[in-house]
């Protein structure tokens, strides 16, 4: 049997946005890193291998700040979202390696979601193409949404994810959702121009909440529903955008 | 300067009745309930300032009321149009809501901008419910159908014998004259191609074909030039279009097929050639002109220095403009028991279209709506108003056009705007949607329902020119525009645009107005080149204006229904309108129905969804509420055969290029 394969995942930190010539530079600090090893519910969290540093006493700290969430991670002791966010993180990370021509990963890479915790990948997909690939915007979301299918289940699970929370597992995250939130509350403006409480009301992001539902929903390629849920939650992405939406 | 941070939770939207009940237009004295949202719970108090003309201004405390604001007024005794906004009190500061896109929706400011409307109109306030179910044809009455005898011929020969200078055209199919025809060099509309009563007669089968319930006839009295804008004596009607037995033959007739006739009234001027000026002793009159101070009328008019100098109408000498508060005129054309107004009505006509409503006193527009009614209280005045006559201001006021005490309709030309627009690609469906939802919330709902919505008439291009060549003709010369020929592809297009603005004319709210000829394809310029006579263009659309009229006509939704606007795309236009437990909206026994219209402008098919529970599409909640209790399910075509389905309110539609589509729906 060959070594299995490991793929580092950074958790929470600083992210530090810089506008170079080469467009934006993203750095970060103070971020915990495991190892993610396996795959899918069998993937494991593993701490790295000690670096030997000129600190040895700030090393050793690092290493236990490592050790100790892969522990919690391995155990089910983090939150549910900490969970998806390291199989997420660590499985898209691994299509973009496997593929280095990251504007044909769609071709290899499919995966579908059910509207929960889960989502994030699209997030974190979207990051790494315009953080470390240096994707453009429009054509990064086209990739994330060709990458992704939302397929609701009969009963929807998913409660609002405060902002905060994914911000301490990957700031950039957050701004991402930000982002494709106001790119949706656009859209949503040049058909309602004015209409502020509809618009509110379909928002990803209420409350500094995010609806991950809606967020799939915003950024899939197609989105396979109920009646019920067509009529209700994704009653305004679906008038926006009906050529999406596929009913179950 | 506009304040942002709270925008998304402190909000006004007068199409919902959660912050504005009822929606639209009041009637005095009855209640109105204002309110805002305050979702982050950051307003520490709130005033409502409602304003008026001459300094009006009235403020009154708002209280919380289940996350708003809220505040029950009293709409004022007296009709009037009144603006409001709010005054808000923050832990930082004092902000005001006020109106924004268009006066849609609610925008915080840090000072005092736009108020929202209020049209307060007389309570009791109705229209003729004949005038606002019907389909109105304009007709110009020298242009749309000579008669199988020689009347207009008999008519020239009339006006010659007068003195008159005329040309009659021999052939239909000859082009208007245009050129300067007169000693200082301007054109004067002399020539005549000899339309009658009785060729409008003979064409009453056809225009019942079109669903016409209304002839509204341009001038029709005895007068100089072809359009008859002149009056030379407004008790005889024309020689050449025929005689008074004729027009009461004509009535009678289009009465037997459910078809009333309007004229125009000309009251704001005379002619000069007229019984009244008598200029040119082409009459035996005493007339103003020529007999000075002996003349019974000459208190009709303004001289500043007699013969010579008088008043008239845009400095044009040959239209001198009358004093309507002088007692003579007022007794002769407004309020005698023999006048102008009420002499017609008894002859057969039902309504008149008043001629330059703005020149006429808001106090002569009543007298004559009062005249009108007492001699038929089903009678309809419709005032020629250019633009939003909610809120005309003219000659230093507020007109009152349109507070249920003067003018039953106006002649909707902003609609007319607003549609072509929208099909000419200079406005998109977002922006048309808010305006025909601005008309319904700032219009009162009786007049509202009767609007005469045109897209051509006798002052304006025809709506294929508009729609084919996209060009603003009054950039032209009359010479230019003589010249200038709309090709095979820009009429290929304005075809296209024109059966979907059609559709729009025939579903929205108000009284559908076809300019005769728009229906079989003619095209032309400004005026006389919009003046042809009645003849088939390249590409007609009579069919299809015969299918909208027949749907119109036979029911009752599309008439007068409920509405509802929808925009689910920049290209596609949607229009719900639906009755629901056997009465209209003004409470008169009706049949139910539902019915969507939608089209499509785009050269490429639209796959939308139109969600027909939309709180603020212009339903009240009461229609909303109803709406949402009927499981609508499917609906199909009238015109297509083409089915949808419907699920919750919401419509998946995939409309192919430029189609238009109507829908019946269960």
């Amino acid at each position: 049997m060959g070594e299995k394969r490991k793929t580092t995942v950074y958790f929470g930190g600083t992210a530090y946005e810089q506008w170079t010539e080469r467009g934006l530079e993203v750095t970060y600090s103070g971020r915990t890193a495991v190892l993610a090893e396996g795959e899918g519910e069998d993937m494991r969290a593993e701490a790295p291998e000690p670096q030997r540093a000129l600190d040895v006493k700030a090393g050793y700290n690092e290493l236990a700040k490592c050790l100790e969430l892969a522990l919690r991670l391995n155990a089910g002791a983090t939150s549910p979202l900490s969970q998806a966010y390291f199989r997420a993180a660590a499985e898209v990370a691994r299509a973009l390696e496997d593929h280095p021509d990251w504007r044909t990963l769609p071709a290899v890479f499919r995966k579908e979601l059910s509207g929960g915790m889960e989502s994030i990948a699209m997030i974190e997909l979207l990051r790494l193409l315009l953080d470390e690939r240096r994707a453009g915007w429009d054509e990064a979301v086209a990739i994330v949404r060709d990458c992704f299918t939302l397929r609701i289940p009969s009963l929807l699970t998913g409660a609002p994810v405060p902002l905060a929370a994914v911000e301490a597992l990957q700031p950039r995250d957050a701004k991402l959702i930000g982002v494709v939130n106001d790119h949706l509350r656009s859209r949503l403006w040049a058909i309602w121009p004015g209409d502020w409480l509809r618009i509110g009301e379909s928002a990803i992001v209420r409350d500094s909440e995010a609806d991950f539902t809606l967020l799939a929903a915003a950024l899939c390629s197609r989105v396979y529903c109920t009646k019920e849920e067509l009529a209700c939650p994704l009653r305004a992405l679906y008038t926006l955008d009906p050529a999406r939406f596929a009913e179950l | 300067m506009i304040v942002s941070e709270l925008t998304p939770y402190i909000t006004h939207d007068p199409a919902e009745e959660r912050f504005h009940r009822p929606i639209g237009a009041v009637s005095t004295r009855s209640p109105l309930r204002l309110a805002f949202s305050d979702g982050r719970a950051a307003v520490k108090s709130a005033e409502l300032v409602v304003s008026g003309d001459n300094g009006y201004e009235a403020v009154y405390e708002m209280a919380p009321e289940g996350g708003d604001w809220a505040y029950t007024l009293s709409a004022p005794e007296e009709p009037c149009v009144l603006w409001y906004s709010f005054r808000l009190t923050l832990e930082s500061g004092e902000l005001w809501l006020c109106a924004a896109y268009g006066g849609r929706f609610g925008q915080l400011m840090s000072t005092r901008g736009e108020g929202f409307q209020i049209t307060v109109y007389e309570r009791g306030f109705a229209t003729p419910e004949w005038f606002r179910r019907g389909v109105m044809y304009q007709i110009f009455p020298d242009r749309f159908a000579r008669d199988s005898g020689d009347t207009a011929r008999r008519g020239v020969e009339r006006h010659i014998a007068m003195g008159r200078q005329v040309k009659y055209h021999e052939g239909w199919d000859e082009p208007v004259d245009w050129q300067p025809n007169s000693q200082d060099g301007f054109y004067f509309p002399l020539d005549f191609f000899g339309g009658t009563f009785r060729g409008i007669e003979e064409k009453l089968g056809y225009l019942e074909s079109l669903g016409v319930g209304t002839i509204y006839l341009n001038p029709i009295v005895d007068a100089r030039s072809n359009h008859r804008y002149d009056a030379g004596d407004y008790m005889e009607p024309d020689p050449i279009l025929g005689s008074l037995e004729d027009f009461e033959r004509l009535v009678a007739a289009a009465k037997e097929r459910g078809i009333r006739i309007m004229l125009d009234g000309v009251f704001s001027h005379t002619g000069a050639d007229s019984i009244y000026f008598n200029r040119d002793n082409h009459y035996r009159s005493d007339g103003a002109y020529n007999a000075g101070k002996n003349s019974p009328f000459y208190s009709w008019y303004d001289f500043s220095k007699w013969p010579e100098q008088y008043r008239c109408w845009w400095n044009f000498p040959d239209l001198p403009e009358v004093n309507e508060h002088d007692p003579g005129w007022e007794k002769l054309v407004v309020t005698g028991e023999d006048c102008v107004v009420r002499t017609w009505l008894r002859r057969g006509a039902s309504g008149w279209r008043l001629d330059v409503a703005d020149e006429l006193p808001d106090d002569t527009l009543e007298k004559i709506r009062a005249s009108a009614k007492a001699e038929n209280p089903e009678a309809a005045i419709l005032g020629e108003v250019w633009e939003d006559a909610t809120t005309k201001f003219s000659y230093g006021s507020r007109r009152r056009y349109a507070l249920g005490t003067a003018l039953d309709s106006v002649m909707n030309y902003p609609f007319r705007s607003a549609v072509l627009d929208f099909f000419c690609f200079r406005s998109d469906a977002w922006a048309l949607k808010g305006f025909l939802l601005k008309q319904r919330l700032n219009y009162p709902l009786p007049m509202y329902y009767a609007l005469m919505n045109l897209l051509s008439s006798h002052d304006v291009e025809r709506a294929r020119t508009a729609l084919a060549t996209r060009l603003d003709a009054r950039g032209m010369t009359r010479e230019q525009q003589a010249r200038f020929l709309v090709s095979d592809s820009q009429d290929a297009r304005g075809a296209a645009m024109q059966r979907l603005a059609a559709m729009v004319q025939f579903a929205v709210p108000g009284v559908p107005a076809v300019y005769y000829g728009d229906e079989t394809g003619m095209n032309g310029m400004l005026d006389p080149f919009n003046r042809a006579p009645f003849t088939e263009g390249a590409r007609p659309l009579t069919e299809w204006y015969q299918a909208l009229g027949r749907l119109h006509r036979d029911n009752d939704a599309l008439n007068c229904g409920a509405a509802a606007i929808f925009s689910p795309h920049a290209d596609v236009l949607g229009v719900l309108r639906f009755i629901s437990g056997g009465r209209d909206c003004f409470g008169e026994a009706a049949d139910d129905g539902f019915f969507l219209a939608a089209v499509n402008r785009a050269a490429e098919p639209r796959e939308v969804v139109i969600d027909l529970w939309l709180t603020n599409a212009g339903l009240t909640g009461a229609e909303l509420d109803e709406l949402r209790s009927k499981d609508l399910r499917r609906g199909e075509c009238l015109l297509t055969g083409t089915e949808c389905r419907v699920e919750r309110g919401l419509i998946k539609l995939t409309l192919p290029p430029e189609s238009a589509r109507l829908f019946k729906l269960e």
